[in-house]
């Protein structure tokens, strides 16, 4: 048989819109909203409570962090071995994520234990004493994985990088060491516990098997301890995003045979036109394989295993940041490679096809975004940590598809400096 | 060709199992497998680009090589399926193997060598446990290989007998789930895969074995690590025998969580370590059940080694006591198998994971599996596992 029809490569279709899985919302007290996405998923949900304090509110380093990561630890008579051997009696899971705005206590059970495992957690939640033996047995593990970390390259070219672009004592430029676990006091912990972590302040929301019975006896018991509105306050970085950065930051590791390399710059509230330009311009950049960065200095060159660029949320707007790791010998040849491709996207419109190629691919992965149970509920998470319009999703795919190669351009020479990103190298660094 | 259909979901994926993982290699060329794996998105005969394809029909795609298989995955829209098809089809019929290609996926490789295991703590713990356990069979080197000039020295004419050999039909497994009907897929699979013809067989997966383990083996390691840490390790059944899952539950019960026995004594009670755990890794041949402790400050290897040990001599010799403690962690798998299942693409994976077992049919009845454990069984596997003459143990010292 004729093999002559691979030669041509099958029709492609590209996605531009799709209907956007709907979220049922409800409201409690005081017009608190809650959000419930129901899928037949085999008889499993997932429920979080997200708490509108993080580590932005936290006195000193750890402290939010550990109030939240501690939270099953014990109170009230009852040990922390009580607490986790009835979760894993009910065949649940749960896990304790801080971040800077907020943090999320996340549960995965059977529908069927759901009630009985969210009835424990409230009271573990709200009874949680920071027993002195957790807690300092909690300061032993922190501190090891921090010196685990520390000898790592990516944590000192990122550390050095966020800490004299912000500054030591910024919100996104202080980093928690060795001191400040040793220095960690329980009864500050104590006091973050009281004033910000109660289920009574916290949003619910749920996914997967949750049917109209469940999701109103869920409901019921979240109303039951209501205590305020939950109110997520966003600061302002308060940052120039064009100061201008000569030098590069250099922290030797002396076991290290490679160099990790990291650019960074802050990029304040965004409009959402704009931003999906950004949103594409770093796709074209380093955001994802067919990239430049991955394609010129990886693909092309061989210098490195991965190299990229991602903003991660901070507060207000996001950092941007491009990152990879190589070959001693060769950090400033790489470092030079992506001054270069971003001199070159600042200098002239990207071509029509590598943009259309970006587009369909962020609209094939914004699309499978939604799919399974689980997707739909950290979507709406995202969008309101990142106070999108009601409509961001479903405008989404039709903004990104009127996207000029021009607009990348102006995109680019207004934000792309290589000069306006802090530089830094840390490993064995030549 | 295994194939499960799911409307729920809008992408499709395209899974290929190739029957060929480090195992395979000769020993004097370790860590070909896993570059082989970086070679297989350089094109082929008929698509240039591979990755740029399936970014244009809005899919993503990876692989992963472990001692036994190299599995790759394709994940694209619905309405671009037959791309995966036609991307994947090609490269199994006739890749791109060139000398450019080659070397730039060698440094590729190395840099991903040092960052893994020259630059993350106990990042060469793989090649001491598999240096000590074996000394014969092609399990005595990691996926990654023994040595970076394995990598440096791979030729062109290394890597084009490894393909003629490996990546034939007959040696693949191709899993797809999505809304995709039978009918559909089997058109697609009919279309794209079945036209290709190459001589070769199924790997025989034959493989050296060492010598029967009769005393404890013993290894000191100088390596990047904070503080320093004992590993033990014991080999056990492989995934399809008996007491291979027995194993895996014991793990949990031994060491899953923040309060089982190891975290509670090693770490809490006595503060010997900041960080005690265990695992069973399953594999096809057979599989290693790993002991650890990360030692705290002024507390010596001998000392841990023997709290470790006692440890997990009391929690077996506390028999029925645990069943409480048991039925936690049997419900707690159970509802993980669930989780897992939700993932199209964990499906897809497992597919054809236990169709390479020779057991598809073992998929519907894992949870049944986990549900009908019970205590006795998996104390009595632990105890007939844990030997002192089956046991391997690693002194781990950070370098000066």
């Amino acid at each position: 048989m004729s093999q002559d029809f691979r030669n041509i490569a099958p029709k492609t279709r590209t996605i531009k819109s799709f209907p956007v899985p709907q979220i049922q919302e409800s409201s409690i007290a005081e017009g608190q909203r809650h959000f419930i996405s129901h899928t037949e998923s085999l008889g499993v949900v997932k429920i979080q409570l997200w708490f509108p304090h993080g580590i932005s509110e936290q006195p000193a380093s750890f402290v939010g962090s550990t109030a939240y990561e501690l939270l099953t630890s014990g109170g009230n008579g009852k040990t922390e071995k009580e607490i986790i051997d009835y979760i894993d009696h009910l065949g649940a899971n749960v896990q304790l994520d801080c971040e800077l705005y907020g943090a999320t206590a996340t549960v995965r059970c059977s529908k069927d234990s759901a009630i009985k495992v969210m009835k424990w957690i409230y009271e573990t939640i709200i009874s949680c004493e920071y027993p002195e033996r957790e807690f300092e047995n909690y300061k032993l593990i922190k501190r090891a994985s921090i010196e685990r970390k520390m000898q790592t390259p990516q944590y000192w070219s990122g550390r050095m990088a966020t800490e004299n672009y912000y500054g030591k004592d910024h919100l996104l430029g202080k980093h928690g060491t060795l001191e400040s676990v040793d220095q960690l006091s329980r009864a500050e912990v104590i006091a973050f516990h009281t004033k910000h972590i109660h289920p009574g302040k916290s949003m619910l929301l749920v996914a997967g098997d949750c049917d109209e019975q469940l999701a109103k006896d869920l409901l019921s018991i979240h109303q039951s301890y209501f205590q305020e509105r939950f109110d997520l306050k966003i600061g302002d970085a308060n940052i120039d995003s064009n100061r201008q950065f000569s030098d590069i930051l250099k922290h030797e590791l002396p076991n290290s045979t490679q160099v990790s390399l990291q650019l960074i710059k802050h990029i304040g509230n965004l409009p959402e036109n704009d931003l999906h330009k950004f949103t594409l311009l770093n796709m074209v950049l380093g955001g994802y394989f067919g990239s430049r960065l991955m394609q010129e200095i990886r693909e092309e060159k061989g210098l490195t295993y991965g190299i990229g660029s991602y903003f991660r949320p901070a507060m207000d707007g996001r950092t941007w940041i491009i990152s990879g790791e190589m070959n001693s010998e060769n950090g400033q040849l790489a470092l030079d490679c992506v001054v270069e491709i971003m001199n070159q996207l600042r200098s002239q419109p990207v071509e029509s096809e590598e943009l259309e190629k970006a587009k369909r691919y962020y609209s094939g992965q914004f699309r499978s975004g939604f799919d399974g149970p689980f997707s739909a509920a950290s979507k709406i998470q995202q969008k309101i940590m990142r106070n999108n319009s009601d409509t961001f999703f479903e405008t989404t795919l039709e903004h990104i598809w009127n996207i000029t190669p021009e607009q990348i351009l102006l995109v680019a020479q207004n934000y792309l400096d290589p000069n306006s990103f802090i530089k830094s190298m840390a490993g064995k660094v030549k | 060709m295994v194939h499960q259909q799911d409307s729920s979901v809008s992408n499709v994926v395209l899974n290929t199992l190739y029957n060929v993982g480090a195992r395979d290699e000769d020993s004097e060329r370790t860590g070909f497998a896993h570059l082989f794996e970086h070679l297989m998105f350089g094109g082929s005969l008929n698509v240039p680009s591979f990755d740029a394809a399936i970014e244009n029909a809005g899919g993503q795609n990876n692989a992963f090589t472990t001692n036994e298989i190299t599995n790759y995955y394709i994940s694209v829209p619905l309405e671009n399926v037959e791309t995966a098809f036609w991307l994947e089809s090609d490269r199994m019929m006739a890749l791109n193997i060139n000398s450019k290609s080659l070397s730039v996926q060698q440094g590729v490789v190395i840099e991903e060598f040092k960052q893994r295991c020259f630059n993350a703590p106990f990042g060469k713990l793989w090649h001491h446990i598999r240096e000590l356990l074996y000394t014969e069979s092609p399990y005595r080197w990691p996926t990654i290989g023994k040595e970076i000039s394995h990598v440096e020295n791979a030729t062109l004419s290394n890597v084009q007998s490894f393909y003629n050999q490996f990546y034939i039909p007959q040696n693949a497994i191709v899993s797809i789930v999505g809304d995709l009907s039978l009918e559909e897929t089997k058109s697609l699979c009919e279309k794209w895969f079945e036209p290709i013809k190459k001589d070769g067989h199924l790997n025989a997966n034959q493989y050296t074995v060492d010598v029967p383990q009769l005393e404890r083996r013993f290894l000191e390691a100088n390596d990047l690590s904070p503080n320093p840490a004992v590993f033990l390790v014991w080999k056990g059944p492989s995934y399809s025998e008996a007491g291979s899952l027995e194993l895996d539950i014991f793990a949990d019960l031994l060491g899953g969580s923040e309060v089982s026995d190891l975290q509670q004594v090693l770490v809490k009670e006595k503060q010997i370590c900041n960080a005690a755990e265990c695992f069973y890794l399953r594999g096809l041949n057979e599989g290693l059940f790993i002991l650890y402790g990360i030692l705290n400050d002024d507390v010596s290897h001998e000392m841990v080694e023997n709290e470790l040990l006692e440890t997990m001599k009391n929690f077996i010799s506390r028999g029925n006591e645990n069943q409480h403690v048991f039925e936690g962690i049997k419900n707690k798998a159970y509802t993980n198998l669930l989780f897992d299942q939700i993932n199209p693409m964990n499906r897809a994976q497992k597919l054809a994971y236990f169709e390479n077992l020779g057991n598809l049919e073992g998929i519907n009845s894992e949870a049944e599996l986990v549900k009908n454990l019970n205590l006795n069984d998996i104390l009595s596997t632990a105890k007939n596992t844990f030997l002192s003459s089956n046991m391997s143990v690693i002194y781990y010292s950070p370098i000066q």
